[in-house]
């Protein structure tokens, strides 16, 4: 059974069931709808108003790679937290920003855990190793401490600071 | 690698979602789909749109909004149906349906709550997991439990108990029931967990609330049964019902039942129906165990082991085992006891010999029966498992019965006595078969040092005769059983046999043959007062010359010599022809003496030959009293040997064959005085096993306390079983002869003198 998924612009995508169950969302609604027979042969529409035809292709590309990977248990958190991203995953999401955090919240939204820890993962790395400086460049955030806040907070986080 | 650099300035994410939710609005969308699919209406609404909004919702920070009202909404629900029910119960539905109902109503529920939970998937997912609250499906599992089955303080709950306790005893009555109507209220039951502090114990509906009620009813309901089986008053049926309610319950609850009841069930329905009542049960005299053990039922007696170790409870079945084969055991003790008693006095004309053979033909069949008797407890055995229990409750009874009997000793030595002598008729399998029963026997035997003295003596009469391969087998049987040190001096009596046969060969007079034995082994001792017998000249000769030829071949020996177990063969020409008899040493001295005297009395006879007196007045009894082989006469013809009675030689002694044998008076069962003294015999030897079990023990150890002693010495006599009493006293005696001494300052302690 092929499953057309429907982006907000209309733009419909045909996947195989097996590749749109990495969402859990559409495999918790295929299986709520009793569409449990795979053979099946009707084809569905599942509409996502949430997620943009272009955000949707590449999602549904990651989808397609991993349709026979086995992911790590949802519940254990330490092994998903403190494994490297994959270097496909990372040669994946070489996207520009807005693409990537377009995925990160088509993948929280779609519930596709995998592919939201490696978009929050990659994140994390351009945060990592930074001056606080240069984090507020990377995210284009206005410092709003007094000078005076700042030094009290750098005080106080001293012992955490790299030396 | 880090992909910054690359990158550069990173911008915040576009805002397409910026336009406000308005959470009544959102809510009241969901609120209705709730709603559908409570009323089983789930198809037509989409689901994305759902799930779309309830995200929308969260992502919005309106999650505790949106939890909250989802279990507001779930519970009115439960609560509209819980008064459909209470109304059903104020009607008094059948319990059938309404166990239906409440199932049907369970499983609606949790369907419902499953579809409502994927809808609220991004709800579970990120609001109650960050607080730690129960995932929305468990939220409505938790209110059907507050809100249906406890609901009023248990209102329904409780009547579902009885309801489904109702079930279950119709069933146990004979009634269908239906099975998985009754295990998905108790799978129901399961999955209410008590307390959501309380998950980590499992405490549920089911274990706080049903579970007791459960095993408290049906205790009830067997005890009542247990009770009303009882009153029959027949074992067979007790435990036949029982054997079958038990296999029932088993087979029933297993399918409804969590393993954890199970078991807990069953030991419940077995103390209640087993252990309660069986001893007494047991006791029944019509269809008892008595009965079953008597008639040999093996079936009722399985049937009743495998009840008892359901329950693991055989104490009771152990004891009763006991007593009852001491009862058939004592049985025919007893009877055998009369026979012995009555013997002497009924038999008395016949005289002493017939009525000992009598008494040595019952000690067998008194063995043979204790033997088939232990052959019929040993089946029992078998069927029953091989349980160790009841081999050791066996083995002790027998212990106990055999040692109760005081001849058992001699009962067992004349039983082997008597086989080894048929052995010639016997195939080896009889023997073999023979050995090993006399070898049960002799195991239980406590007293193995008296058993060691009758075994002697009866062995030293075979061997003195004729000696037979079956008599090594024996030894080294008993060798297994118990050691070397118990034959070591019977395996000294078979040395002593063949030396002595090739001595008689080098000695190299075709008609003499001799027993050379050395005196510590044998039982049997030259009487200090045949020393002095006077033999006949041509016998004093040969008597001579071997004492000669013997102590050349072994300087420094001394030899005494036994008389009273020696044999002559004698010819003589009697007026019709010519016998050739064979006699005691004793009986051939006397008849020697009338080739030169025509008649002699009874004192000129002890004076020539000096034979002891009580063996010469068996001799004379044997040659002129015995109405076949009356070689000499008496004057006067009495039956008794009296001083003064006149003896002459019968010329006209007839006989059918020209070989007679003339027989002395044997002696088989001991006399009440000889047992005496074969007791006495003993004691003196274990005065002199335990001394030197005593000095052996001292002598490593140097000093002891006196109960170390004691136990020490206890641990290394294995042929009796000493008496506290009988070391101490012991022990004073080796203090008086100063193998020991007391230590001065603790008197209870001893050290040994070098």
């Amino acid at each position: 059974m092929s499953i057309s998924i429907i982006s907000s612009d209309g733009e419909p995508f045909k996947v195989e069931r097996k590749v749109a169950e990495r969402s859990v969302l559409i495999k918790n609604m295929l299986g709520d709808l009793g569409n449990d027979d795979d053979d099946d042969d009707e084809s569905f529409e599942v509409p996502i108003p949430n997620v943009r035809g272009s955000v949707l292709q590449k999602i549904l590309e990651w989808c397609e790679h991993h349709k026979d990977t086995a992911f790590p248990d949802d519940e254990d958190d330490d092994s998903r937290k403190s494994a490297p991203v994959e270097e496909w995953d990372r040669e994946f999401l070489r996207v520009d920003q807005e693409m990537l955090y377009e995925i990160i919240l088509g993948a929280n939204y779609l519930n596709i855990r995998p592919l939201l820890d490696a978009g929050c993962k990659v994140v994390a790395e351009m945060i990592r190793g930074k001056t606080p400086e240069e984090i507020r460049r990377t995210f284009n955030i206005v410092n709003d401490f007094s000078p005076e806040e700042e030094a009290a907070i750098k005080r106080e986080n001293e012992w955490a600071e790299d030396r | 690698m880090i992909p910054s650099n690359r990158r550069g300035k990173i911008r915040a994410p576009r805002k397409n979602l910026t336009n406000e939710v308005a959470f009544e609005e959102s809510w009241q969308v969901l609120a209705d789909a709730i709603k559908e699919i409570e009323k089983k209406n789930a198809s037509k609404l989409s689901f994305e749109e759902l799930y779309r909004k309830s995200y929308n919702l969260v992502l919005r920070k309106h999650g505790k909004q949106l939890y909250e009202s989802v279990a507001q909404l779930v519970e009115a629900h439960l609560l509209e149906l819980k008064d459909s029910l209470n109304n059903k119960l104020a009607l008094k539905v059948d319990t059938h349906v309404f166990l239906k109902e409440v199932s049907n109503i369970w499983s609606d529920h949790l369907l419902s709550m499953r579809m409502v939970s994927d809808v609220l998937m991004y709800l579970d997912r990120v609001y109650a997991k960050e607080n730690h609250l129960p995932l929305i499906y468990d939220v409505g599992v938790n209110l059907f439990r507050d809100n249906i089955v406890k609901y009023d303080n248990n209102h329904i709950g409780n009547a579902l108990n009885s309801l489904l306790m109702e079930e279950i005893t119709n069933n146990r009555n004979g009634l269908i029931m239906d099975i998985f109507l009754v295990k998905s209220i108790i799978t129901m039951f399961e999955s209410l967990q008590e307390e959501e502090r309380n998950l980590q114990t499992g405490e549920n509906y089911y274990t706080k609330y049903f579970e007791p009620y459960y095993l408290e009813k049906t205790l009830e309901y067997y005890t009542k049964i247990s009770n009303e089986l009882f009153a029959l008053g027949n074992g067979l049926v007790y435990i036949q019902k029982v054997d079958t309610l038990i296999t029932n319950e088993q087979d029933k609850c297993v399918l409804y039942l969590p393993k954890k009841t199970y078991d807990k069930l069953i030991s419940l329905v077995g103390n209640a129906l087993i252990t309660v009542n069986i001893d007494r049960v047991m006791r029944f005299h019509a269809e008892g165990l008595r009965t079953w053990v008597l008639d040999n039922r093996i079936d009722e007696l399985k049937l009743l082991y495998n009840l008892l170790l359901k329950v693991d409870y055989l104490d009771g079945f152990l004891e009763q085992l006991h007593e009852i084969i001491m009862e058939e055991g004592m049985s025919f003790d007893t009877h055998d006891n009369q026979l012995l008693e009555e013997a002497p006095t009924h038999s008395k004309p016949k005289g002493k010999h017939s009525s000992s053979k009598k008494a040595a033909s019952q000690a067998i069949v008194w063995v043979e029966k204790v033997i088939s008797l232990k052959g019929k407890y040993d089946t029992i055995l078998k069927n029953l498992n091989n349980d160790s229990s009841i081999q050791k409750t066996i083995d002790n009874a027998f212990v106990e019965l055999l040692n109760k009997n005081p001849k058992i000793s001699e009962y067992l030595s004349l039983f082997i006595d008597e086989n080894v002598k048929k052995s010639a008729d016997k195939s080896e399998d009889e023997l073999e078969t023979m050995m090993n029963n006399a070898i049960i026997v002799f195991r239980f035997i406590k007293d193995k040092d008296v058993f060691e003295k009758y075994y002697k003596n009866h062995l030293a009469k075979r061997l003195l005769k004729s000696y037979k391969d079956i008599e090594r087998s024996l030894i080294s049987k008993f060798k297994n059983e118990i050691g070397s040190s118990f034959t070591s001096k019977l395996e000294g009596m078979f040395r002593d046999i063949n030396l002595s046969k090739e001595v008689s060969k080098k000695f190299n007079n075709k008609n003499f043959e001799i027993n050379v034995l050395t005196k510590t082994f044998w039982p049997i001792q030259p009487q200090e007062n045949c020393q002095e017998v006077v033999l006949a000249p041509q016998l004093e000769d040969l008597r001579s010359s071997f004492a000669k030829y013997y102590l050349q071949l072994h300087h420094g020996r001394n030899l005494s010599w036994a008389y009273n177990f020696g044999s002559v063969d004698i010819r003589i020409q009697f007026e019709k022809k010519i016998h050739e008899l064979n006699m005691s040493l004793y009986c051939g001295l006397i008849v020697l003496l009338f080739e030169e005297h025509d008649s002699l009395t009874f004192e000129q006879i002890e004076m020539l030959t000096k034979i002891p007196k009580t063996d010469l007045v068996r001799s004379l009894q044997s040659v002129a009293v015995a109405p076949r082989t009356r070689i000499l006469t008496k004057k006067p013809m009495s039956k008794d040997i009296k001083p003064g009675d006149v003896f002459r030689f019968n010329y006209s002694f007839s006989a059918p064959m020209t070989k007679v044998k003339v027989l002395t008076v044997a002696n088989k069962v001991e006399t009440d005085s000889e047992r005496a003294k074969t007791i006495e015999k003993v004691d003196e030897d274990r005065k002199y096993e335990l001394d030197a079990a005593i000095v052996r023990i001292m002598k490593s150890r140097k000093t002891l306390s006196h109960n170390e002693l004691i136990v020490e010495t206890v641990k290394q006599i294995t042929r009796f079983k000493p008496s506290p009493q009988f070391i101490k006293k012991r022990i004073d005696a080796l203090l008086e002869r100063e193998y020991l001494q007391r230590d001065e300052n603790d008197r209870s302690t001893y050290h040994y003198l070098a």
